[in-house]
C-alpha cells in the first residue's frame, strides 16, 4: 500500500479541563471509506477537525501524505487543499449563488479560468443533482439541496480526501437519503473519506473500516462486519446494539437498598419496559441486596448493572459483590425462598468474575 | 396678481443678488458638501480601523477602543464640537473647519464602526470556516466571503450615517463657520425675510441626500450588473436546463 495518505500519532486535545482526544493513533490509506461512530460528545467531530486543523491539537502529528502539519499558514493552505471538509450546518457562502459558491475557490485559489471553472461546476452540480438549482442563492434551498451543493463546492477543488462532519444530522428524515446516496456515488468513485456520522446502516455499508470513539480515542476499530455484528468491547456492545444501561456500584453500606430499587424502577419505566418486566427485575434486586445488606461487612463492595437492548428487548443483570465468594445464591444463608423467586425469574444464571468482584450474570426476566 | 409677483421678485432680489448674497449659499452648499464629504471619508476609515481593533486579539485595545467610541456616541455632538474646539485646541491655531472635521469623523467614526462590527458578527463563523477549509488565505476570505457580506449586511444603516453626518455639519455655524444653513441665517439675519432662503437650504440639503442615495443605489447596481454576468456566462453551457 505504501504510505498512508494520513497518519496520526499520539493526537491529544482538551479543551480547558475537558479532555476530549486522549490519545488517537491511527493511519487512513488511500481509497479508504472510515465510518467515525460513537456516542454524542465522544470527540468524533474534534478528530476529524484536528486532521485539517481546524482545531489546534494540543500534542502529536498528524502526517498527511507526507507532510507533517503545523500551523504555518501557508503550508496548512496547501494541505486543506488536499481535503475537502462538509459540514453538518453545510456552510454555503451566503451572499452567494450556488453556481458561485463552487467555483470561488477554484478560480481564486487554483487559478483556473472562469469558464472552465464554470464548465467543470456544472458537471459536478449534475453529479449531486444540483444543475438546475445552480443560479439560486442558499436561502433558497432546502437543508439536503443546500448538503449536495456544498459537497460539489468541495470537490470542485479536486481534494483527495473529504472528511465528511456529520454530514445529514442537520436535515429532515426526508432529506437524509438524497445526500446519502450522493456520497455513496462519490465513495464508489474511490475518493478518501472519513465520516462522521450517527445513520449507522448507511456507515456499515459505506466504509470499508469503521472507528468506534469512546473515552477519548479510538475504542474500537475493524471492518463494518466486525464492529457491528461481533463487538469485541463492552461499550462498543451497548453503542451498537443500542443498549440502555443502569449500572451502580460502591461501598455496600453507602447504597440506600430501597432508594436503588426506586431508581431501577423508573429506568425501566423510561425505557417502557412491561409492569411485570419491570416487577421482576425489581424483585430480583431486591431479593440480592436485601441478602447483601445483611450479611456482607461495611467494607464490601457491590456492582449492579442492568441493560436493556431496545431492538431485541433483551434484558441482562450483572450483580458484583466482594462477598461471600462464589455463588452467591448457594450461600447457605441466602433465603430459599428467595433463591426460587430468583431462579423463576431468570431464564439464564451463571456465575464468574469481573473487575476484581465475584459475579453473578442474570438474563431473562 | 402682479403685486404678489412683484413682492417675489424683490423678495428674491433683496435675498439673493443684492451684495451678491447667493454667493454666500452657494459657498455655504460647497463648505457642507466637502465637510460631509471628509468627514464620511475620515469616519470609514477610522470605524473599519477601531472594528478591526475591536475584533482582534488584544485585550487592552479592544478595551481602549470600546471605551473610546462609547464615549464619542454618548457626547452630543455639540459638546463634542465644543470640547474640540474651546479644550483640547483652544490655544493651537488650528483652522476651525478642521477641527470640526476632526470631531465630526470621531463621532462618525464611533458609529460606522459599531455598523461594521454589527454586520461583521452576524456572518456566520461556519462560513469563514468553509473557505479556510477550501484553501482560500485569510485575505481571500476577507476579499471574497467577509467584506461582500459586511458590505451588504451593513450599508443600509451606513446610508444612514450619511445623511446624519451631513445634518450634523450645521452645528459649525456655532463657530460662525459659514455653511449653508448658517449661509442662510445671515441672510435672514439682513434681510428679515426667512422664506427664500431657508426654502433653498432645505431644497440644498434634499438634493445631497438625494445625491447621495443615488450614488448608493449605483455602487449596488454595478454589484446587480456583476451578477448579470455569471448567468449571461452560464446559458453558453450546453445541457444546463433553466431552473
Amino acid at each position: 500500500m505504501g504510505k498512508p495518505l494520513i497518519a496520526v500519532n499520539h493526537l491529544k486535545k482538551s479543551y480547558g479541563n475537558n479532555v476530549v482526544l486522549r490519545d488517537v493513533s491511527v493511519e487512513i490509506e488511500r481509497g479508504d471509506v472510515i465510518a467515525v461512530i460513537g456516542p454524542s460528545g465522544c470527540g468524533k467531530s474534534t478528530f476529524i477537525r484536528c486532521l485539517n486543523l481546524l482545531e489546534e491539537p494540543d500534542s502529536g502529528q498528524i502526517v498527511v501524505d507526507g507532510v507533517q502539519l503545523n500551523n504555518h499558514g501557508s503550508q496548512i493552505d496547501g494541505v486543506r487543499r488536499k481535503m475537502g471538509m462538509v459540514y453538518q450546518d453545510f456552510n454555503l457562502f451566503s451572499h452567494l449563488t450556488v453556481l458561485e459558491n463552487v467555483i470561488l475557490a477554484p478560480t481564486h485559489v487554483l487559478k483556473i479560468p472562469r469558464a472552465q471553472a464554470i464548465s467543470e461546476a456544472f458537471a459536478l452540480l449534475q453529479l449531486v443533482g444540483m444543475a438546475p438549482r445552480a443560479d439560486f442563492m442558499p436561502n433558497q434551498l432546502s437543508g439536503g439541496q443546500k448538503q449536495r451543493a456544498a459537497i460539489a463546492r468541495c470537490l470542485a477543488m479536486r481534494p483527495e480526501i473529504i472528511l465528511f462532519d456529520e454530514p445529514t444530522s442537520a436535515l429532515d428524515p426526508t432529506m437524509i437519503d438524497e445526500v446519502l446516496a450522493v456520497i455513496r456515488k462519490l465513495v464508489k468513485t474511490g475518493m478518501t473519506s472519513v465520516i462522521v456520522t450517527h445513520e449507522m446502516a448507511f456507515a456499515r455499508h459505506v466504509s470499508n473500516r469503521v472507528f468506534f470513539m469512546e473515552e477519548g480515542g479510538i475504542y474500537e476499530q475493524g471492518t463494518p462486519e466486525e464492529v457491528f455484528d461481533n463487538p469485541q468491547r463492552e461499550k462498543t456492545r451497548i453503542f451498537i446494539n443500542k443498549l440502555k444501561v443502569f449500572e451502580r456500584s460502591g461501598a455496600i453500606h453507602l447504597l440506600d437498598p430501597f432508594e436503588l430499587v426506586q431508581e431501577l424502577t423508573d429506568y425501566c419505566n423510561k425505557y417502557e419496559l412491561s409492569r411485570r418486566e419491570t416487577n421482576n427485575i425489581t424483585l430480583v434486586l431486591e431479593e440480592i441486596l436485601v441478602f447483601l445488606t445483611h450479611h456482607a461487612s461495611v467494607d464490601d463492595r457491590v456492582r449492579i448493572f442492568v441493560s436493556y437492548n431496545e431492538s431485541t428487548g433483551e434484558k441482562k443483570m450483572e450483580i458484583g459483590y466482594s462477598f461471600p465468594s462464589g455463588n452467591l445464591l448457594e450461600h447457605p444463608d441466602f433465603d430459599p425462598l428467595s433463591r426460587r423467586l430468583v431462579e423463576g425469574f431468570s431464564t439464564g444464571i451463571s456465575v464468574g468474575t469481573k473487575e476484581g468482584l465475584e459475579h453473578l450474570f442474570l438474563e431473562g426476566f | 396678481m402682479s403685486e404678489w409677483m412683484q413682492t417675489i421678485k424683490d423678495s428674491l432680489y433683496i435675498n439673493l443678488v443684492y451684495e451678491d448674497r447667493y454667493m454666500f449659499l452657494i459657498k455655504g452648499f460647497l463648505l457642507t458638501l466637502y465637510m460631509t464629504g471628509l468627514t464620511f471619508l475620515l469616519a470609514t476609515i477610522l470605524g473599519a480601523v477601531f472594528c478591526r481593533i475591536r475584533l482582534g486579539k488584544i485585550r487592552t485595545a479592544r478595551k481602549i477602543v470600546e471605551l473610546v467610541s462609547t464615549l464619542f456616541i454618548r457626547l452630543p455632538t455639540l459638546v463634542l464640537l465644543l470640547i474640540f474646539v474651546y479644550l483640547l485646541f483652544s490655544g493651537w491655531n488650528v483652522d476651525t473647519v478642521f477641527l470640526a472635521i476632526i470631531a465630526f469623523t470621531m463621532k462618525a467614526g464611533a458609529y460606522i464602526s459599531d455598523i461594521l462590527f454589527t454586520a461583521y458578527r452576524a456572518i456566520r463563523s461556519g462560513e469563514i470556516e468553509a473557505g479556510r477549509t477550501l484553501g482560500l488565505s485569510r485575505w481571500k476570505v476577507f476579499r471574497y466571503v467577509i467584506l461582500p457580506q459586511v458590505v451588504q449586511k451593513g450599508l443600509p444603516t451606513y446610508k444612514n450615517q450619511l445623511i446624519i453626518t451631513l445634518q450634523e455639519t450645521s452645528l459649525v455655524g456655532f463657530f460662525a463657520i459659514n455653511d449653508l444653513t448658517r449661509a442662510s441665517q445671515v441672510i435672514t439675519s439682513r434681510t428679515m425675510d426667512p422664506y427664500i432662503s431657508l426654502i433653498i437650504t432645505s431644497v440644498a440639503y434634499l438634493l445631497i441626500g438625494a445625491l447621495s442615495s443615488l450614488l448608493f443605489r449605483l455602487v449596488d447596481r454595478q454589484k446587480h450588473l456583476k451578477a448579470g454576468e455569471d448567468y449571461s456566462l452560464e446559458k453558453s453551457i450546453p445541457g444546463k436546463k433553466k431552473a
